[in-house]
């Protein structure tokens, strides 16, 4: 992590939080995505100072520490009664910042688009942590099931890690609220498949989801299977926001659009509990699923100035 | 299919003065015709972002798999020839 901790704002002195969470490693490691290592940074710009970089949070379910990433909205610091829904998004390192995306300058721009959304009055304040995604370990940890020919499968043990050890430490750290109605989880591609199937898994704890262009086809689709034999039990529906651009070809349109049938299928409801974009000329990439970023919030966090 | 080329052999070096260029061939299906994108995208380091900064794209659009992968293939070759020896694929 040598590049980032020079480049970045690091949250708090590393010493204090590890004795008060136990959880955050002193010992900070590079940064890597799909395999490679993220891209090494400039020294000059800091990072904005309503985002919160925490290195190397450490998990007893997986083997690799990840970094989270925390953005505040505009007014936590002015109104320290406040408390704030909070939004959980994968592969935290494309969300905000160039330097640190998979491709480099592409990211979801969540910064800007949320303060614009929520300066505009169209969506609550919110809060949202972005999980940095392992490397190599990302497609384990995105993925509910084990394939023969590409593994993964770990999906069960990722989501100890946000439900019993990163939400209570975020809400140690943070104003969060922590009602269903108040808890969003979301993702692109792997990241929108796992956040649909820990939905389903927690459907106490996620209210809302985000699913952003998601890979229906991981092990011969099995997902909706899953959804198909999960749906029922839920008590009641988590509001769904789900996305597809039509240029990230035919394979994926066509599974996202069997989602949504299934979806309805099982009784969500369009325009209630329920959305369906087909994006034009969408593509399947960071700078893509940032035009999305402003529309999905709005749907899940809705403000009170529309 | 995507690759995103690299101006350089180590891209683990920082960023500055770096250039990419992104080749992505999408079947993009189609009711009528089968079509077939071929998209490029150029990226290069902005002094005044302090980060690589990419700009538009460009597109070509094929009806047949064969021409269209054997485009790409061409294109690839001579992004790679032009000073950009490093390929990350996105598959």
């Amino acid at each position: 992590m040598r590049w980032l901790a020079d480049t970045l704002t690091v949250v708090g002195d590393q010493r204090s939080e590890k004795e008060a969470t136990g959880r955050l490693s002193l010992d900070s490691r590079e940064s890597q995505s799909e395999g490679r290592e993220a891209p090494p940074q400039s020294n000059d710009a800091p990072m904005h100072p309503r985002l919160r970089l925490h290195q190397a949070f450490h998990s007893s379910y997986l083997p690799t520490d990840r970094n989270v990433i925390v953005y505040l909205p505009p007014g936590y610091d002015e109104s320290p009664e406040r408390t704030y829904p909070v939004l959980y998004l994968h592969d935290g390192q494309n969300l905000f910042d160039g330097r640190t995306s998979f491709v480099p300058g592409r990211t979801w721009q969540v910064l800007d688009h949320a303060d614009a959304a929520i300066e505009a009055g169209e969506v609550d304040p919110l809060v949202i942590v972005g999980i940095y995604n392992t490397g190599d370990r990302r497609l384990a940890e995105y993925t509910h099931e084990y394939n023969w020919q590409m593994g993964g499968g770990d999906a069960d043990s990722y989501g100890k890690l946000i439900t019993q050890e990163l939400m209570p430490w975020i809400a140690g750290q943070y104003r969060v609220r922590r009602d269903r109605e108040s808890v969003g989880l979301g993702g692109s591609s792997l990241g929108a498949l796992v956040s649909l199937y820990l939905g389903l898994r927690y459907p106490a704890l996620f209210g809302k989801l985000a699913l952003l262009s998601p890979s229906v086809w991981w092990n011969h689709k099995s997902i909706l299977g899953y959804l198909n034999e999960h749906a029922p039990q839920v008590w009641e529906r988590s509001k769904i926001w789900l996305d597809v651009g039509d240029h990230e070809g035919q394979k994926t349109l066509r599974d996202v659009e069997h989602l949504a049938r299934r979806l309805k299928a099982n009784g969500w409801k369009p325009g209630e509990t329920f959305h369906f974009e087909k994006v034009d000329g969408g593509t399947h990439d960071e700078a893509s699923w940032a035009t999305r970023v402003r529309p999905m919030l709005r749907f899940l966090f809705p403000g009170s100035v529309r | 299919m995507t690759e995103i080329l690299w101006n350089t052999n180590s891209p683990h070096s920082p960023l500055r003065d770096h250039k990419l260029v992104e080749l992505r061939l999408v079947d993009l299906g189609g009711k009528e015709e089968h079509r077939y994108l071929l998209r490029e995208i150029h990226a290069a380091w902005s002094a005044s972002a302090q980060q690589i900064e990419w700009k538009g794209f460009e597109d070509r659009m094929y009806l047949d798999e064969r021409e269209a992968e054997q485009s790409f293939a061409s294109r690839r070759a001579f992004i790679a020839n032009a000073g950009f020896p490093f390929a990350t694929s996105l598959n």
